[in-house]
């Protein structure tokens, strides 16, 4: 059995001399139940042409008003529907809906990230054949909803001024797990002196991830459109492929 | 809480087949990558075995280092986790191969009284 990662299954069982003991060897990957799920969700989420984006960051990053200006500018040119993950209360689905976005709220209660289990249940609340992008808005937090797979084709990961420009190295799963980091409220950046983007951008390297970096601020016209263009890009491309793919 | 809810599911499955036995050891190889953090892992599962496996139950960790194949020069390297770099080149460019896994790889039974 490979020592790292448990790659080869093997199990065991032998009855000790003493034969009050049995000892069973295996290599369960504990997370597989939630990446079996996981799989599911996403073979779902590919039958109906729908791209999935994960969201994540600490809590008050501006991930609900990132979504908000998204989608008040994209709205007409997409169909978009939303999936909001927190502890209590539905204020970030009530804040979608006034777009006139479909949105569904999971309550986690003292659950501190989604997992595939929870999507599944709540993928059957959206018409998945009329959306070409689900975003889910995971629980604020920079530890578990990185280890919990739900099916999504990218993650987008937030780090915001006011948090600090060395975030990454000190959450290095949830970096990690980036396809494109957003470094928001870039209009703090006159007035947080201590935040140094090149140093961001270090940071995140450091943790072994090459993904892109975007600047954005929701009172920025040029520096919003810079993530509406990669939004936009990998919508188009998400949709290219699936219509290539059915054809 | 969720991970440790994750692994007392997976014993779950072997203690069906051992009606009359009870988890005495519990051994699982974690990597610094998988979000397990020891420490506090092993105090989520002293809190809930009670009402799962058993209050007997004691458990083992294994931690495995991280390892990286730098995708520019092709070394092999352990590195931290705030700090996955090649320590060959220093290029940021690498792949994981070991230290995010989570895997259940031992547990002793005992016939119960």
């Amino acid at each position: 059995m490979c020592g790292g990662c448990g790659c080869e299954s093997k199990k065991e069982s032998s009855l000790n001399t003493d034969f009050r003991v049995d000892v069973v060897n295996m290599a369960e990957d504990i997370k597989g139940k939630n990446a079996a799920v996981a799989k599911t969700n996403k073979a779902l989420f590919d039958a109906h042409n729908v791209l999935v984006i994960n969201l994540m960051s600490s809590p008050g990053s501006g991930k609900t008003r990132l979504l908000e200006e998204t989608l008040r500018r994209l709205k007409h040119r997409y169909q978009f529907a939303v999936l909001e993950g927190d502890l209590e209360t539905e204020n970030d689905a009530n804040r979608i809906r006034r777009h006139g976005i479909h949105a569904e709220q999971i309550a986690t209660g003292q659950g501190c990230h989604l997992d595939a289990d929870m999507v599944s249940t709540a993928i059957g609340n959206f018409e998945l054949a009329s959306l070409d992008v689900l975003f889910i808005e995971n629980v604020g937090n920079l530890i578990c909803p990185a280890c919990f797979d739900l099916g999504q084709h990218k993650n987008v990961i937030l780090l915001s001024v006011p948090e600090g420009d060395d975030k990454p190295e000190k959450y290095p799963i949830m970096f990690r797990a980036a396809d494109v980091m957003l470094i928001t409220k870039t209009d703090f950046l006159d007035f947080v002196m201590e935040f140094d983007v090149s140093r961001a951008i270090k940071s995140f390297n450091s943790v072994g991830d090459n993904a892109p970096v975007l600047e954005v601020s929701v009172k920025d016209d040029e520096r919003f459109n810079g993530w509406l263009a990669y939004l936009t890009q990998i919508i188009d491309t998400h949709l290219s492929n699936q219509t290539r793919q059915h054809r | 809480m969720s991970l440790c809810q994750s692994l007392f599911d997976v014993i779950a499955d072997y203690q069906l087949e051992r009606e009359e036995q009870i988890v005495k050891v519990v051994t699982i190889h974690v990597g610094p990558l998988s979000g397990v953090e020891p420490t506090l892992f092993v105090r989520a599962f002293n809190l809930l075995k009670g009402q799962t496996i058993g209050e007997q139950a004691v458990l083992r960790i294994d931690v495995s280092p991280i390892k990286v194949v730098c995708k520019l020069c092709g070394s092999e390297s352990e590195v931290s986790a705030n700090r996955i770099i090649c320590s060959q080149c220093g290029s940021w460019q690498t792949t994981l191969i070991e230290g995010d896994q989570f895997v259940l790889s031992r547990i002793e039974f005992m016939q119960s009284r």
